[in-house]
């Protein structure tokens, strides 16, 4: 059992730094390259996390759904409009409604885990390996990767998340 | 009841603490590790995950410890934080004069990433063990989290007030919070004064401290005997280094990364400015890069108006303090400086150019490449008069294969009817013009070039499809260049015996 949460954990961490990586990039191409994008994602994401924690109902896959979907709506946004007059305002709100599973997704789980450090060291091992595996996919396969990978890890994700709820109950 | 009370509220502060203290660690340990082991993407990623690596070992440890232990391990672990940033700035000049390669830097790296992060990491996981002990931890982990990531936030802020200053500003704001923590910790009056004594005393010398580190690092690893820095500061987006040699030649460098001397800066003026300037006469030049803003005085007078464009202004600051006195910009009128980003600016202006001149670093990182693409010169070509010419240098002289500046002159190839190169073994490089219609032809510009140098080779438009049959151009979906070329020069650096 702990070796399928120790999995799902990592897999999540490496979906939400293709996730982050991604935003990052998405408006980076198609909006600017100056640090206010790179600030009002990350920051952006910290305060959707931080929502996250708080937040009830997302636990069912809510909060993983709204992920994928805030990542392709905020992909449509600066492919359609770049320079919109409330794109970068919108862009923001998408990567903060990202973020709200990167927060709830411990909530989640720490009831599952017996220990609170493994939770943390699995989902950020998944973290680490998601920046190795965004920079080789994007200088590799360009916009596919930024197109296909969310939604393909993303549903491998839901997956696994309702499989997680149904065999591993709270401790 | 009051006594829990204060204790809770003593963890809540502690998590936001060490929240902002992990915000600058990473921002300090990125930003200096990818200058020691200079900056290709491949370095970022690799110095970000080394980062990552210690925040896991400090939750894979965060309860393996008992408190006592974890207390001292802690003492040490903020002491070793005043040593920054010159232990790991000495230990890498050490081991650069010892020829050791990539395990020794990566060992370094790694071994800095625990001191850095790990210890940091280990606080979230231990204060909502030990506050949930055979309760529910979710409350808990709500409240200690949203504390360590306001926290994080907050440092996130006072990381973008240190931008385009050197490191002296925000490494004694980081030990100050430090010191909080270690009386959070310890409850140790001896040993937060002892910190607070020693981190003062640090600061008043960290200034030079900074420097001189940074100029031992460029005498031995760079292999620059008489090196010395004279400028370092971290902008938003690079260190900014400004290296002076013994013949008071001047480099600039750019996480580590020559990105040009005083002496190549004349020869690739030449070539990237005053050449198609001259030949073309332009209303309208843009101007995308040239930070140290030397091509400026090089274009106005052939130009009817010039725009600079420079993403980063920390390496304005440096342009021109060291490179482009401030007389030679002071009188010209028909001169406009922006601060955006060149994709950017393009995308929101309504000008027509005559000439834009590309002059920024090579491919190395995506941010680089991404200006190097057949997307970005499609953006270029949308903002250019019907004879307008983009002047691109090659960073390397065009051959035929599928290195960088074939790649380059494939993305120009593929956006523009007419491309020619010149080949320059003065420079040791290549320069590229396109244009749907070069304004000018291939004797003009030998009688432009042959009087600066004899040795150069004119590659014609219609000769360039030979040099580019093994070429992919580079686009936004064909980036394998940063990948390819960082990694190749890693591994050239690091672990090649020869």
């Amino acid at each position: 059992m702990m070796i399928k949460l120790s999995v799902y954990s990592f897999l999540t961490g490496l979906y939400l730094a293709v996730l982050q990586f991604g935003f990052v990039i998405l408006l980076q191409i198609n909006i600017s390259s100056t640090y206010l994008t790179y600030v009002l994602i990350v920051a952006s994401w910290l305060v959707g996390s931080l929502a996250g924690l708080w937040l009830k109902r997302l636990e069912g896959g809510l909060g993983l759904v709204l992920s994928l979907l805030s990542y392709y709506s905020v992909y449509g946004l600066v492919t359609q409009w770049p320079f919109g007059q409330v794109t970068l305002f919108l862009s923001a709100l998408g990567a903060g409604i990202t973020g709200l599973w990167a927060g709830n997704f411990f909530v989640f789980m720490i009831g599952r885990f017996k220990s609170v450090g493994s939770l943390f060291f699995h989902e950020n091992n998944g973290f680490l390996l998601g920046i190795f595996i965004f920079f080789l996919g994007f200088t590799q396969l360009g916009r596919d990767f930024i197109i296909w990978m969310p939604g393909l890890w993303g549903s491998m994700l839901l997956i696994l998340h309702y499989w997680i709820i149904r065999s591993s109950p709270v401790v | 009841m009051i006594l829990e009370d204060q204790h809770e509220k003593k963890s809540w502060g502690l998590l936001f603490l060490v929240g902002v203290c992990l915000s600058i660690s990473q921002f300090v340990m990125i930003r200096d590790f990818v200058t020691i082991l200079y900056g290709e993407e491949v370095v970022i990623i690799l110095v970000t995950a080394a980062f990552f690596a210690g925040m896991s070992m400090g939750y894979l440890l965060a309860l393996r410890f008992s408190r006592r232990i974890f207390e001292l391990l802690f003492l040490g672990s903020a002491f070793l934080h005043l040593t920054f940033p010159f232990s790991y700035r000495y230990l890498a000049v050490w081991m650069s004069s010892l020829d050791q390669g990539g395990p020794g830097f990566l060992a370094l790296t790694f071994g800095y990433a625990l001191i850095f992060g790990s210890m940091f990491a280990a606080f979230l996981p231990r204060l909502i063990h030990e506050k949930s002990s055979g309760s529910d931890p979710v409350p808990h982990l709500r409240k200690l989290y949203s504390f360590e990531l306001l926290g994080f936030l907050a440092g996130f802020l006072i990381v973008a007030w240190s931008w385009n200053r050197s490191l002296d500003v925000l490494l004694p704001v980081y030990w100050l919070i430090l010191a909080v923590i270690v009386q959070l910790v310890l409850g140790s009056k001896g040993w937060t004064c002892a910190y607070i004594g020693i981190a003062c005393l640090l600061s008043l010398q960290l200034k030079e401290i900074d420097l001189q580190s940074s100029t031992r690092l460029y005498q031995t690893k760079h292999r620059i005997k008489t090196a010395s820095v004279l400028f370092s500061i971290n902008s938003p987006y690079q260190k900014v280094e400004v290296v002076e040699d013994e013949q008071g030649e001047r480099s600039l460098y750019l996480d580590g990364l020559q990105n040009l001397n005083s002496g190549d800066l004349e020869i690739l003026n030449h070539y990237i400015a005053t050449v198609p300037a001259s030949l073309i006469q332009p209303s309208r030049t843009l101007l995308i890069g040239n930070g140290t803003l030397s091509s400026v005085p090089r274009v106005y007078p052939f130009s009817g108006h010039v725009y600079s464009v420079e993403l980063d202004a920390g390496v304005l600051q440096a342009g021109k303090r060291f490179f482009t006195r401030e007389e030679t910009l002071s009188d010209l009128t028909h001169w406009s400086l922006f601060v955006d980003d060149g994709k950017h600016f393009l995308q929101t202006t309504s000008d027509r150019f005559d000439l834009i001149i590309m002059d920024i670093p090579s491919p190395l990182t995506i941010q680089e490449g991404s200006l190097h693409t057949v997307e970005f010169y499609q953006l270029a070509r949308e903002r250019m008069g019907p004879e307008g010419v983009i002047a691109v240098q090659l960073s390397g002289r065009l051959r035929r294969n599928n290195r960088t500046p074939a790649q380059v002159t494939a993305a120009l190839a593929r956006v523009f009817r007419e491309v020619v190169v010149v080949d320059s073994r003065k420079a040791d490089r290549s320069f590229a013009y396109a244009s749907d219609h070069l304004p000018f032809n291939i004797h003009d510009l030998e009688s432009a070039i042959k009087s600066y140098e004899s040795s150069v080779e004119i590659i014609s438009p219609e000769k360039i499809g030979s040099y580019l049959e093994k070429a992919k151009p580079l686009s936004l979906d064909n980036l394998d260049l940063v990948f390819r070329r960082g990694w190749e020069r890693f591994l050239d650096r690091y672990f090649d015996d020869d």
